[in-house]
């Protein structure tokens, strides 16, 4: 398997305190990897520097070969984006012109263009929303919103691009984190995207990635397919939290 | 996509803009002491115009009206229309740099330091070129806005509190450098000061309507070309970044041309306040925040109030004038706590 990102040697501290310590990481195209761990545990700081948002202190991240920081900014724009967990944007905006401004970096004529931020809206369910203004949607339509921003903006990849998810089902309700997270594991299986995602639900993380890194105190404690790294003793060591196990004929397991 | 439907009536409300314009200009040259029709206005406008590049006179117009346009009415209303298209879109851009509708180049001070900037020449170098009084309010301006940014943005936006003390900071700053120079000053200098700090666009001289001009082709067409980084901006500075748009180039870039904009209208006209701050909001609750229609609009409004406004100040104490900068802000300031009682929950 080829890989997209790959990280060595990691450090990151801000205000003196260290955050991340010696993270090697490979994350290979076309997996859907989840990053778990405790609060504070760094995996949004871990997806900070991966969006370059944070500048670490040692350590490298490499992007297909070439080193993160060389790629042009419109080029990368293209090929990988991000959706942070808070998205601020105090202007009334129409729905359709949030996911618009996705188009920003790409090379679309404006029939084109309108037919992708119908596809995503569609993809995404909230067509209906279109013309809605921005500031008086709810917490969950805002966050499918961007989701379908940054999906409209990976349209012209040169390769399977990589999408950066910063708890993307934070406020949606179960029946909405269970679709967008399908819809993310069809990308992943399909279309070889490759994404990272901040998770909180250790099911949902079982059940739809390919490949969890758990982090805990800034370093990674376990890493690998859901079978194989996850079990009560890692969520015990790692959370501090015994949970139960639950079997369901020749599914992963639940932990509760 | 219905895209195509706020693209209409952003048509629609352009020619409608066209329209005022020509109407307000009209009226601009037609009113004043000497009373010319407003038909034969809008053809001494035509030919005055005609006269800056070459002599032609058909004789429509008696040649004292001529005479008048040419020098008095038509730099006259040539630089309200400019300064007011420059001030509206500083206004709308700032607010986009401090993704908050608040910012306006009077409020936070831009203004009262491209004033600074402008009066520590008509003092200090008495008899300095005007072009050396419009590279002072240039300075002046962007300094303050560099300090002003500064000081109010965080990687996590801009503080409304934050933006707001400090243009009060600035602007008292500023306000009791132009005092000292005020007590040092000469008579002569103490008129052109104090002209300066009410905003008053009579006495034009065409050498500052090209000026203007000047600058308001370049700032509108620099403007127009990061309308859509402007949007993604207004995101947050990390998603812009993360579409592609090079954030810091981009502020300043607009941070100079505002500056460029404003010292050159406040070299110009002196300070004018408001304009900036309720000409977009006003273009905003009728086509939204986009910045591809938002600027070209606020340009046309900002030039039909300024207008009328300078029509107002000729026209209400005959046969003396009012300050133009005194008559926005008395329309403007009611407006500006309007919006702030409007905000008032974000604010804290």
């Amino acid at each position: 398997m080829e890989s997209v990102l790959s990280l060595s040697g990691l450090n990151l501290s801000r205000g003196g305190k260290q955050i991340l310590s010696d993270i090697d990481l490979e994350l290979t195209q076309g997996k859907f990897t989840a990053l778990l761990g405790p609060n504070g545990a760094g995996k949004s700081s871990l997806l900070k520097c991966l969006s370059q948002d944070h500048k670490p202190d040692i350590g490298s991240i490499s992007f297909r070969g070439k080193p993160l920081s060389d790629w042009s900014q419109v080029k990368l724009a293209r090929e990988l984006a991000v959706l942070p967990q808070h998205s601020g944007l105090g202007f009334a905006f129409k729905a359709k012109d949030v996911v618009a401004m996705g188009l920003y970096p790409l090379t679309l004529s404006q029939q084109q263009g309108d037919a992708l931020v119908t596809h995503w809206l569609e993809r995404l369910d909230i067509m209906h929303l279109r013309d809605s203004l921005y500031p008086e949607l709810s917490g969950g339509e805002k966050q499918r919103l961007h989701l379908a921003r940054v999906l409209v903006q990976l349209a012209q990849s040169e390769q399977p691009p990589v999408l950066l998810l910063d708890e993307p089902t934070s406020a949606l309700d179960l029946a909405q984190q269970h679709r967008v997270l399908s819809l993310l594991k069809e990308l992943a299986r399909e279309q070889e995207y490759t994404i990272v995602s901040v998770l909180h639900d250790l099911n949902q993380a079982c059940q739809y990635c390919d490949e969890l890194v758990v982090l805990s105190q800034g370093r990674v404690a376990a890493s690998g397919t859901p079978r194989t790294c996850m079990n009560e003793d890692l969520i015990d060591h790692v959370w501090r939290y015994r949970p139960e196990r639950l079997y369901r004929s020749s599914e992963t397991p639940l932990y509760f | 996509m219905s895209f195509h439907s706020s693209i209409n009536s952003y048509s629609s409300l352009r020619n409608l803009g066209l329209l005022a314009l020509l109407l307000t200009c009209g009226l601009s040259i037609s009113t004043g002491p000497l009373a010319i029709g407003f038909i034969n206005s809008l053809k001494g406008l035509v030919i005055g115009l005609v006269n800056t590049v070459t002599a032609w006179d058909p004789g429509t117009l008696a040649p004292h009206e001529q005479l008048i346009i040419n020098n008095v009415r038509l730099p006259r209303t040539l630089l309200a229309l400019c300064v007011g298209a420059t001030l509206a879109q500083c206004g709308a851009v700032m607010q986009g740099l401090f993704r908050n509708p608040l910012a306006d180049p009077g409020i936070i001070g831009v203004s009262a330091g491209a004033a600074f900037g402008a009066a520590i020449f008509i003092v200090l170098f008495a008899g300095a070129p005007e072009y050396a009084v419009a590279i002072g309010a240039f300075l002046g301006g962007l300094a303050t806005t560099l300090l002003v940014y500064r000081v109010a943005t965080s990687s996590s936006g801009t503080s409304v509190v934050m933006l707001l003390l400090a243009g009060v900071a600035v602007a008292a700053l500023f306000g009791a450098g132009i005092g000292v120079l005020t007590y040092i000053a000469n008579d002569m200098a103490l008129r052109d000061l104090s002209l300066w700090q009410m905003g008053s666009i009579a006495g034009a001289k065409w050498h500052f309507v090209w000026l203007s001009a000047a600058a308001l082709v370049v700032i509108s067409w620099q403007f127009h070309r990061s309308a859509k980084a402007l949007n993604a901006l207004l995101l947050g500075e990390a998603e812009a970044r993360h579409l592609g748009v090079d954030v810091e180039r981009l502020k300043y870039r607009m941070i100079f041309l505002c500056a460029l904009g404003v010292g050159i209208a406040v070299a110009g006209t002196g300070i004018i306040g408001f304009i900036g701050l309720v000409v977009p909001h006003i273009v905003r609750m009728m086509v939204g925040p986009d910045h591809r229609l938002l600027l070209p609009l606020s340009a046309l409004l900002g030039a039909v109030l300024l207008l009328i406004a300078d029509v107002g100040a000729r026209t209400l104490m005959p046969p003396s004038e009012v300050p133009v900068g005194l008559l926005t802000a008395l329309l403007g300031a009611p407006f500006f706590i309007y919006l702030l009682l409007k905000q008032r929950q974000r604010l804290f």
